[in-house]
């Protein structure tokens, strides 16, 4: 016999017991363990994942809501009457859903007298997208809008416009004043608030006639986000005041 | 790390020259080791969860950043639109005051006084340009933004307020224009007097030197008695005399209202004074104050009952640009010397308009006893009524339908 018989036999035992393997039993726990292991793994990457998506979403329609806000005070503070051969008032429609108005706000030449004001609106639509049109080509009206329709509690407004309106821009998107707190009451966008003839304090969302028009002193405007819809909260309400600066 | 480093050390043993069954346990022992080292996962749930945290604490800390960010620059775009609109009411309440009525009299806004007004932690200066810019122009047609005065005289001026916070900017325009304080004097009345009128030597004393509208019967009122020593009589042909109970009271003369008004607006500007020597070195102002001195609006009110005496020979004031001179108190006005006065005089004491040649030309209101000796005169002049009317301003207000937010420059 060899030496190097006798050393083989030697081994053969230790080399048993190290290749006898796992049982199934244990086999089946690992698994257990590393499928919880793995789903709850799985299950915090789309947990974070879905919260970095949320909070994104939520930036940016936090940031398009602010703007939109911050450029529907200045356009509307900014209101002042036509030129004198025009026969309305600054504020031309003071409504629930919509609101147009006489301005030079971000007019070029506006710094100078002789800069005529334009006309703008702004109009929410039942898609929950809030749009900005203006005169772009100066010929004293809106093309493409119906700025005569009426709108309340529903909101019914062609969408067409939104693709056929002169000067049409998309402000924000996921307004939800048409169903909050419900779509029987909803909630104006824009409330209006000034003086009568006789120095009563008055507040309406909807103002008719240029002589009830010029008495607006301030426009409140209530803008409700759904900032991630389908998700808690339900909804962010910004809320701001434009003070006319030009009927006081 | 120390798993390559224990591997290291074992193969180094596994070459020592001793071999034999040292070398075979040794590697059992690495080889158990080794599988009681490698048999979790620990390392990979770790860095997993830590890849996950960390890709949360990116979004947060991006969120929070743009976020802060945006607010930061909405606070700042707030601040600069408020100072910019109280940079342009301070603007009018500077014209109210300095309205620039000639290229010489062009005042300049005081940018670091409105500066001092505001904490510079909560209003930081702005990163490019001034904190506050206020200025003016006149509303030619063509527009030119260089001559800033009321170069047409019309009363309307161009306002416009920059206004800069951090990084934001904010510049409003708008028309200005001049309000004047409206006396709404009555014509026709060249004395009132609450109590006695004395007039001594020659006579008449009262003329008229400017009639008052059609219609409008030039009188003069005295409350007591009207005491001529001399022979004729104290107006002349055409005046009429109101005497007692008959004179329209004080307060449809010159009200108590006006008198206030004119008190509050003269400590505003400067033209309130409680000595005579204070109101004669007063310097010239060329809106409240032509001449300096005792013309424009000048408001005197001793803090006890004194003489105010004035003489000399000055003309004080115009027709065009009459003056109101108030002696309050209780203080009597002795005026003396050949001084030739336009305007409305008003005495809360008596008044002794005596000695010289001396001449009013307006007005005079004297809630007492008035003494006309020598030969002065009051000569009633209609125009220096009516002027006055527009002579001084009240405030600056905006012209409605003028404001506007434009582009910082």
């Amino acid at each position: 016999m060899t030496a190097a018989n006798a050393d083989y036999r030697s081994r053969r035992p230790a080399r048993g017991r190290d290749q006898r393997g796992i049982t199934l039993i244990e086999l089946l726990a690992a698994l257990s363990i590393s499928l919880v292991i793995s789903t709850l793994i799985l299950i915090s990457w789309f947990a974070l994942s879905g919260s970095y998506a949320n909070t994104t979403k939520r930036g940016k329609t936090g940031d398009w809501a602010r703007v939109t806000s911050a450029r529907m005070v200045r356009e509307i503070r900014d209101t002042e009457q036509p030129p004198p051969t025009i026969a309305e008032v600054g504020l031309v429609r003071a409504r629930p859903y919509y609101i147009v108005v006489y301005t030079t706000f971000n007019k070029d030449g506006n710094a100078s007298a002789g800069t005529p004001p334009r006309l703008v609106m702004y109009r929410l639509y039942s898609d929950g997208e809030l749009w900005r049109f203006h005169d772009a080509d100066g010929d004293g009206s809106i093309d493409g809008v119906n700025i005569t329709l009426e709108s309340w509690p529903t909101i019914t407004f062609p969408l067409a416009e939104q693709q056929t309106g002169e000067g049409a821009q998309l402000m924000v998107s996921d307004v939800v004043n048409g169903t909050t707190p419900s779509v029987a009451s909803p909630t104006a966008l824009f409330r209006y608030t000034g003086y009568d003839d006789d120095g009563t304090f008055v507040t309406a969302t909807d103002v008719r006639g240029t002589t009830e028009r010029s008495h607006i002193r301030a426009v409140e405007i209530n803008l409700l986000l759904d900032m991630n819809p389908g998700k808690s909260p339900v909804y962010t309400h910004l809320r701001s005041t434009a003070q006319l600066r030009n009927t006081r | 790390m120390r798993t390559e480093a224990g591997e290291g050390h074992t193969e180094a043993q596994g070459r020592r020259p001793h071999g034999g069954e040292r070398t075979m346990r040794s590697a059992k022992k690495v080889d158990a080791a080794r599988a009681r080292r490698q048999r979790g996962a620990g390392l990979v749930v770790v860095i997993t969860v830590i890849a996950a945290l960390a890709v949360s604490a990116a979004a947060i800390v991006t969120f929070t950043g743009n976020v802060q960010h945006n607010t930061s620059t909405t606070r700042m775009k707030t601040k600069s639109f408020a100072v910019c609109e109280a940079g342009l009411e301070a603007g009018m309440a500077f014209l109210t005051n300095s309205w620039p009525v000639s290229a010489d009299s062009a005042a300049t806004f005081d940018s670091d006084g409105f500066r001092d007004r505001f904490s510079a932690s909560e209003f930081p200066d702005p990163e490019t340009g001034e904190f506050i810019a206020v200025d003016w122009y006149d509303d030619l047609s063509p527009e030119d933004p260089d001559v800033a005065w009321d170069s047409n005289g019309n009363g309307m001026m161009w306002l416009v307020a920059q206004a800069g916070v951090g990084s934001q900017a904010t510049r409003v325009l708008t028309m200005v224009e001049r309000t004047w304080f409206t006396m709404a004097l009555p014509r026709g009345i060249p004395l009132w007097a609450g109590g006695d009128v004395e007039s001594r030597g020659d006579q008449p004393k009262i003329f008229v030197e400017v009639s008052p509208p059609e219609g409008v019967v030039t009188t003069v009122h005295v409350g007591g008695d009207i005491l001529v020593n001399g022979t004729g009589t104290m107006t002349e042909a055409g005046i009429s005399q109101k005497t007692g109970g008959d004179i329209s009271p004080l307060d449809q003369v010159f009200p108590q209202w006006l008198v206030e008004a004119l008190k509050l607006k003269a400590q505003e500007v400067g033209r309130y004074f409680t000595s005579q020597e204070e109101a004669e070195d007063s310097p010239v102002d060329p809106v409240w104050s032509p001449w300096g001195g005792l013309s424009g609006l000048c408001v005197i009110e001793p803090p006890t009952p004194t003489t105010i005496l004035a003489y000399g020979g000055a003309t004080i004031n115009t027709e065009e640009q009459p003056g109101v001179f108030m002696v309050l108190g209780g203080s009597t006005l002795d005026w003396r010397g050949t001084a030739q006065f336009y305007g409305v005089i008003y005495v809360e004491g008596t008044c002794d308009f005596s000695r010289g040649t001396a001449d009013l030309h307006g007005m005079t209101v004297v809630n007492t006893d008035y003494g006309l000796k020598g030969t002065p005169d009051i000569r009633y002049n209609d125009n220096c009524i009516a002027n006055l009317d527009e002579r001084f301003p009240s405030a600056t207000r905006r012209v409605q339908n003028t404001w506007r937010e434009i582009q910082p420059e």
